[in-house]
């Protein structure tokens, strides 16, 4: 007798949600009953439509660093992957070029990207945003149009903003307050949890809004959503006091307000339940004692499991060295790896995922001077864990900034044109060239064009990669019993020469001490023959790097090492060695490739492979640069 | 204090309040019913189902209780069906069992435990053919051949997902 017929269609229902769409499909193709169960399911159509349409609720990284756990390392894949990994992002840098675009009309500047989908305003006959669609970035060949996914033309609420996620099934839209220019009024705004697929009130919110503690007339919004916590700062418009906001955390799920502040400039997610807090003018303790002019102050807080609402026990405070208070400051980040806020029922101390390919950055922008600061996630975690419990007395600078940290000052890039994903950014350069490249993109000098872009040129598209590194070829010694011999360090595996399959492995016997000399003069293998030293007069070699720096692996660990790089950049290397736990031992800060003569954009998202610029050609329209696959 | 259980094949099992409060059902009755000796009838649920079931509570005693009384949240977003290693085999069971656990589970509201028995399907459904999913449960093919070859059909995309 058939078995599933014990069972009650909402448990079969309940079964088939949670597998794929494939095995949905397969379940539906075996007999009547399943194919009308599955037919009839709503949710499990939306399973089969995202998959129908090339969707996928995202799949996160399986390494992890885990907070709680005093010796943090980070744990990479096996060599032999992050090699692949590394050279897959060669091939993808080097073809890297806009291959489609297509123009969609815009009809205001609200727009999100999130899991493939763009999400972006619309407007009602008299001119109201009070609706959204989303379309699915990526084009078919032969089209000019991104294909549209859902449409809402009236939500029922003025929209201030919005934001989504499509793992999570997730729309927020926070409501614009009644329009009025009277600061006096007060007037509280509410923002809304909705189903994205669907726009009806989510149902694992408890409530189906939530209201800002504050009665001020706050005009400017910024949302993000990290599994069940939900956070909005809320600011001031521009001329009164820009950048001056309230930022309130919220469990969406149950609706209780955990956290508010004042003063605070922006804010990001690390983890689901740290987030780093830029505070500007006043002391939260003594909210009308202003930091002292020039302290800025950076508060990485932590929220805890079965703590009562509005306590942050856990908090670093770290300062930056600025000489006076800048006038703008924007945090740039993209949303923080979560998992599905079903998946988590209560807030809880989640470990940050994190590997070599998920490296988050945030960066800082102050607007006053053009400065930039490049944070690592990663850098900022450790910092976090060090120090674990309450460190109100700020960190200087000096000790902790410069390891995981990077500035850019002066006017290189427009202010408002960047965007961060991951550990990638992406923003409009005002200079001709802000890093030399040679034909393979990889920047050969440091040293600034300072050539300034005139009115009417083209803009510089420049795309920092925090993450991913070239990784060249070096040659170096190892030594065993049988005396010394050499290495070669090539993308990612070390040769000992012994014999045609001589690559080193973990468990090789033959190596017991291998030194990569990667100091000044030291040569380059380039493998044509016994005598195959590369120097610079070599002419089968187009261009030549200096090494410098050195590194060593002791005892039996030769091995481990898998792969260096200069990066081109004098005075700086980087090295992947599984030795210190798969850390990536690096000083190199980012790679860097810029994309000269593209069209002028007002504002970038960068997407997982794509990079949608907002035309300045023809203000309503949005032109989606597709670059390749990976990049 | 312990807790009197009655099965459907009128079998008694005396258990720690603490264990029969996994089963949200038993632990609203309990409130009900307020300090009782009277046993508690589980008309739905047979002797070696409930021993099965009780050893998975007893396993779990000290596992947080699910909050919050609204209707179970929708966890079904969850693709990857990953199981403890406990409940991997407690759950090794025949198909029989395995599912009359699903069907006590969600009769006594147990959730994590409906969870264990329903991502266990899921798992055994995972990759295979329709074909073979009607051998593994014995599935009469009601289609005609006709609607079997618009069936391929239509899922032809999905073969290589």
């Amino acid at each position: 007798m058939d078995i599933l017929q014990k069972l009650p269609n909402e448990l079969i229902v309940h079964i088939l949600s949670l597998s794929t769409a494939r095995d949905i499909l397969s379940c539906a193709a075996c007999c009547h009953r399943l194919k009308e169960l599955v037919s009839g399911s709503s949710e499990l159509q939306f399973i089969i439509e995202l998959a129908v349409q090339g969707l996928r609720l995202r799949n996160y990284p399986v390494t992890s660093f885990h907070l709680d756990d005093k010796s943090s390392t980070v744990k990479v894949p096996s060599a032999i992957k992050q090699i692949e990994i590394f050279k897959k992002s060669i091939t993808a840098r080097q073809a890297l070029h806009p291959f489609t675009m297509a123009s969609i009309p815009l009809e205001r500047y609200e727009y999100e990207i999130c899991d493939g989908l763009f999400g972006h305003a619309l407007k009602d006959q008299e001119n109201r945003f009070r609706g959204l669609e989303f379309q699915k970035l990526w084009i078919e060949e032969g089209q000019d149009e991104c294909p549209p996914w859902r449409r809402y033309n009236d939500l029922g609420i003025d929209l201030a903003d919005f934001s989504f996620d499509l793992a999570e099934d997730l729309l927020v839209l926070v409501e614009d307050p009644p329009f009025n220019l009277n600061m006096h009024t007060k007037i509280p705004k509410s923002v809304f949890i909705f189903t994205l697929s669907e726009s009806t009130p989510h149902p694992l919110a408890r409530s189906g809004y939530l209201q800002s503690p504050g009665e001020e007339p706050w005009y400017q919004c910024d949302i993000k959503i990290c599994g069940p916590i939900l956070a909005i700062l809320f600011a001031f418009p521009h001329q009164i006091a820009h950048d001056h906001g309230r930022l309130s955390i919220w469990n969406w799920k149950t609706g209780e307000i955990i956290h508010t502040s004042g003063s605070v400039g922006g804010y990001a997610f690390l983890s689901q339940t740290i987030i780093l807090v830029l505070l500007l003018a006043e002391d939260e303790e003594n909210e009308d004692q202003p930091i002292t002019q020039g302290e800025m102050r950076l508060e990485i807080i932590q929220l805890h499991e079965n703590n009562e609402p509005s306590t942050f026990p856990d908090r670093l405070v770290l300062s930056l060295p600025l000489s006076t208070t800048p006038d703008g400051v924007y945090v740039f980040s993209d949303k923080p790896l979560s998992d599905s806020p079903n998946l988590l029922p209560d807030i809880r101390t989640t470990p940050y995922t994190l590997d070599e390919t998920s490296e988050r950055i945030i960066v800082l922008q102050f607007l006053t001077w053009n400065h930039y600061v490049f944070l690592s996630t990663r850098h900022l975690l450790r910092l976090f864990d060090s120090h674990s419990g309450s460190l109100l007395q700020p960190i200087p600078w000096d000790d902790w900034g410069p390891d995981g940290t990077f500035w850019m000052s002066g006017p290189h890039l427009q202010c408002g044109y960047t965007s961060v994903l991951g550990a990638k950014f992406c923003a409009i350069s005002g200079y001709k060239r802000l890093f030399h490249t040679d034909s393979e993109g990889n920047i050969v000098r440091d040293e600034m064009d300072t050539t300034r872009c005139e009115d009417g040129d083209n803009a510089r598209m420049l795309l920092l990669d925090f993450n991913k590194r070239p990784i060249l070829r070096a040659r170096g010694k190892s030594s065993s019993d049988e005396g010394e011999k050499e290495a070669v360090v090539d993308v990612g595996v070390v040769h000992d020469g012994t014999d045609e399959d001589d690559w080193v492995e973990e468990d090789d016997p033959k190596i017991e001490k291998a030194v990569v000399d990667v100091g000044e003069g030291a040569e380059v293998h380039d493998g044509t023959d016994e005598d195959d030293w590369v120097d610079e007069e070599d002419p089968k070699i187009a261009r030549f790097r200096r090494r410098l720096g050195r590194i060593e692996v002791e005892s039996g660990s030769a091995a481990h090492l898998f792969g260096m790089s200069s990066g081109g950049v004098p005075g700086e290397w980087a090295c992947f060695s599984s030795h210190t736990e798969g850390m990536v031992l690096s000083r190199l800060p980012f790679r860097a490739f810029q994309r000269e003569d593209v069209q002028g954009y007002l504002d970038w998202i960068v997407g997982m492979d794509h990079i949608v610029g907002i035309s300045k050609e023809t203000k309503h329209t949005y032109d989606v640069m597709q670059f390749t696959q990976g990049w | 204090m312990p807790v009197l259980l009655v099965t459907s094949d009128n079998e008694q099992f005396r258990v720690e309040k603490v264990v029969a409060q996994r089963s949200v059902l038993i632990k609203n009755m309990l409130e009900d019913v307020g300090e009782s000796d009277q046993p508690i009838p589980l008309p739905n649920v047979t002797a070696p189902v409930l021993k099965k079931v009780l050893e998975y509570c007893d396993h779990h005693q000290t596992d947080p209780l699910p909050t919050g009384d609204e209707p179970s949240a929708d966890e079904s977003r969850k693709r990857t069906t990953d199981i403890s290693e406990w409940d991997q085999k407690f759950i090794t069971v025949d198909q029989e069992m395995l599912f009359e656990i699903i069907l006590a589970a969600n009769y006594l509201d147990i959730k994590p435990l409906l969870d264990v028995g329903c991502k266990t399907v899921a798992n055994m459904i995972k990759g295979k053919s329709p074909e073979e999913i009607r051998k593994l449960f014995n599935i009469v093919n009601d289609f005609t051949p006709e609607e079997e070859a618009q069936i391929k059909k239509e899922n032809e995309w999905a073969e290589d997902r």
